[in-house]
């Protein structure tokens, strides 16, 4: 059996990638709608962490995440058939993810409170500096929040951007809007952020 | 805004190595000056380091499992679509075209014995099958019956076959005649391509006006270019593409429908993706009436090598003005398009100019050459015409004044006429230099000179140029004038060159005779600019 070469090496943060693992995305394709059940689990363990920080963003809790990235996936399992190329299969993906996401947002009850201390988005490892970890889980905490209070818009393209590492042009392909929009609205969305974090950062930095 | 304002929007995309160029060239050399702009880089650095760090949740193993598990379900319980999705996209490319041919099979083949093909003429005697088929089109569209075909009138014939096909295939002679019987078209200088048999009673539309007999035509007017063959029965058409104002009756919605014979008959139709010059470009310009019309676009054309097919007049009343709008469509190699349009553009008033630069220099004009005995009639012939429809009462009247100054202006042109006496060169030099377009008042000049000569006789049909200036000058009343379509036309369709069709839309401003004071209150003086 042929082994999935990765071509899109831009390994989420966090994640340990190979740096030299590259993806024939033609070759899983068709491997994928051939049945080659091992070609989707390549492509799972290449995008399940990605895809699950995603949906982490938009989630309430991990729970919730762990629901909609078997979503996600599903639906990418379920509608590969019909990727016609047109994009690159990881900017199809997210798109995919995105969308799911989305729709959880919309059909989240207003009254629910996101209980961001339990996401675990920030996992500290207190083995090292524990000071130095404590100020960092802190900092974290804050820009988790700064994030949540952020506008839809603004959060939607510093979550791709940032978090996910996706391009200026991928990320305007997930969302459909122009590459100067991305830009702007990244501008402006690091503003506000820095707005929001306000002497936090500025500790921090100094 | 400081160069720091203008900088600091592009500081993140800067940071993130998404600046191209010029851009990240002046972004860079304004950091390193700036220390202000630096320290705000550095921050959007440092933030995007912490927010790339935050990210460290990992899902639990079982979420592998339960995708995993579920999609083993869906593919366990739909085994035969997955096999059938899997060999679908192992055969696209056959599948893909399997089914071109079947398509091509279903509309094509049926047509293929009704195209002229000289190569297998039709059987001598007894009705052949396909006969029994009405074929119109190849029997009074096509001139090149019986001719050999070259590649591209061959496509340009498949294409009319196509586009026909609804026509003949579903819809049966009446009273069991085919049309191939039916009485034949009034005689055309040219039936091969603009040239259309006038039907538009059985299809309902309303009557189009032929083009020779205008509607509302002066007397002695010729609605004519020069060339255009008035042959009865030839069917003008508007452009389908572009919106029809108010009044504009020439063309009809059925024009753009597909069974319409308008679409045999134009290889270049706006609708017709498949024509090889399907390109489409239009140019919207607002000119002063004197400086831009018909003849000057179809120059602009022939000197790209191209050709003009056919100009749409129309008057537009507005509120408190009557101005004119002329649609010229010019078909011209794909090359030389730009030539076209930056020799047009010249006469493109700029923003910030009077509607009516010239209304001072018109009525100076019109002075000297009263005095010199002269004719007025060219500046003032717009006037004429569009004095006589607001007098007649066209929508948006109140243009009493304006055709009474028309009537006036009338008055004194004949009297000049009867005097007969030559402008004096000093005086017609001091009119041309009153306009700004040197070349425009040249042309004028030329055909005043001509018309102040003591023989002059403005009669119908006294020459290509005068028809061409009374185009230009208003003097022909609103409709759509068409050209046939001559031999250099043809050569340059059936030569492998794209070609572009470019729809010149020429909005006059408004009016020089508009009288301000009529001007509704409201501020709605400029109305018509633009409209």
């Amino acid at each position: 059996m042929q082994p999935i070469l990765w071509a899109r090496g831009s390994a989420a943060p966090g994640e340990t990638q190979d740096a030299s693992a590259v993806i024939d995305e033609k070759l899983v394709l068709r491997r994928i709608r051939e049945g080659d059940q091992c070609a989707f689990q390549e492509l799972l363990d290449h995008y399940e962490t990605r895809i699950y920080r995603l949906a982490l963003r938009y989630a309430d809790s991990p729970a919730d995440a762990e629901d909609i990235t078997q979503e996600i996936f599903l639906g990418v399992f379920r509608n590969l058939p019909g990727f016609r190329g047109a994009s690159s299969l990881s900017t199809w993906i997210y798109r995919v993810a995105v969308n799911h996401c989305l729709e959880y947002r919309r059909k989240r009850r207003l009254d629910q409170v996101p209980l961001e201390e339990s996401l675990g988005l920030a996992d500290s490892d207190w083995r090292g500096d524990p000071v130095k970890a404590a100020a960092k889980s802190a900092l974290s905490a804050q820009l988790d929040r700064a994030l949540a209070r952020l506008s839809p818009i603004h959060r939607d393209v510093i979550v791709l951007h940032e978090l996910q590492g996706l391009t200026y042009q991928e990320c305007a392909e997930v969302l459909g809007l122009p590459v100067g929009t991305v830009k702007s609205r990244l501008s402006n969305a690091f503003a506000r952020l820095r707005e929001l974090l306000g002497a936090a950062l500025c500790e921090e930095m100094a | 805004m400081t160069e720091c304002g203008r900088i600091r929007p592009e500081l993140k995309a800067y940071a993130d190595g998404e600046l191209s160029g010029r851009l990240r060239e002046r972004v860079g050399a304004h950091v390193d000056a700036c220390a202000s702009c630096r320290g705000e880089l550095a921050a959007i650095q440092r933030l995007g380091q912490e927010l790339r760090i935050l990210e460290t949740a990992h899902p639990r193993p079982e979420l592998r499992r339960r995708i995993l598990a579920e999609v083993e379900r869906i593919r366990a319980s739909s085994p035969r679509r997955a096999r059938w999705l899997a060999w679908l996209d192992a055969n696209r490319l056959a599948v893909a075209t399997a089914a071109a041919a079947a398509v091509a099979a279903v509309f094509l083949v049926p047509r293929v014995g009704q195209m002229p093909v000289p190569a297998t003429p039709p059987p001598p005697e007894g009705p052949a099958v396909h006969e029994a088929v009405p074929r119109d089109a190849s029997s009074s569209r096509s001139a090149l019956a019986g001719q050999p075909l070259s590649a591209p009138e061959l496509r340009t014939a498949k294409r009319q076959e196509a586009l026909a096909r609804p026509v003949p295939a579903t819809v049966p002679a009446p009273s069991g005649r085919s049309r191939a019987q039916a009485p034949p078209a009034p005689p055309t200088a040219d039936l091969h391509a603009e040239s259309l048999p006038a039907q538009t009673p059985a299809l309902g539309r309303s009557p189009v006006p032929s083009l020779a007999a205008p509607r509302t035509a002066a007397p002695g007017a010729d609605t004519r270019l020069e060339g255009d063959v008035a042959a009865p029965g030839v069917a003008a058409k508007a452009v389908p593409t572009a919106p029809a104002p108010a009044g504009n009756t020439a063309g009809t919605p059925d024009e753009g429908r597909p069974d319409h014979p308008a679409r045999d008959t134009d290889p270049l139709h706006y609708d017709s993706p498949a024509a090889p010059g399907s390109l489409q470009e239009k140019l919207v310009m607002t000119v002063d009436r004197l400086d831009l019309g018909v003849g000057e676009v179809r120059a602009a054309a022939r000197e790209a090598g191209g050709y003009a097919r056919e100009a749409v007049r129309e008057s537009i009343a507005g509120a408190v003005a009557l101005a004119n709008q002329t649609s010229v469509t010019v078909v011209v190699p794909q090359d030389r398009v730009d030539d076209v349009k930056a020799r047009l553009m010249r006469f493109q008033l700029r923003q910030g100019e009077p509607e009516a630069p010239h209304g001072a220099a018109l009525e100076e004009q019109r002075a000297l050459l009263l005095r010199a005995g002269g004719d007025a009639s060219q500046p003032s012939a717009a006037a004429g015409s569009m004095g006589g429809i607001g007098g007649g009462g066209a929508p948006g009247g109140g243009f009493g004044g304006a055709g009474t100054q028309a009537g006036q202006e009338r008055a004194r042109r004949t009297e000049g006429q009867a005097a007969g006496k030559p402008a004096e060169s000093g005086e017609i030099a001091r009119v041309r230099s009153a306009r700004p377009d040197a070349k425009a008042g040249q042309r004028t000049e030329r055909t005043r000179s001509r018309q102040l000569e003591p023989n002059h006789q403005a009669a119908p049909g006294a020459g290509q140029a005068q028809r061409s200036q009374k185009a230009r000058d208003g003097a022909v009343p609103p409709g759509t004038q068409k050209r046939t379509l001559g031999a250099h036309a043809r050569t340059l369709q059936n030569a492998a060159v794209p070609l572009v069709k470019l729809q010149v839309e020429i909005r006059e401003a408004r009016s020089a005779f508009a009288a301000p004071e009529r001007a509704a209150p409201g501020g709605k003086a400029g109305q018509n600019k633009g409209d």
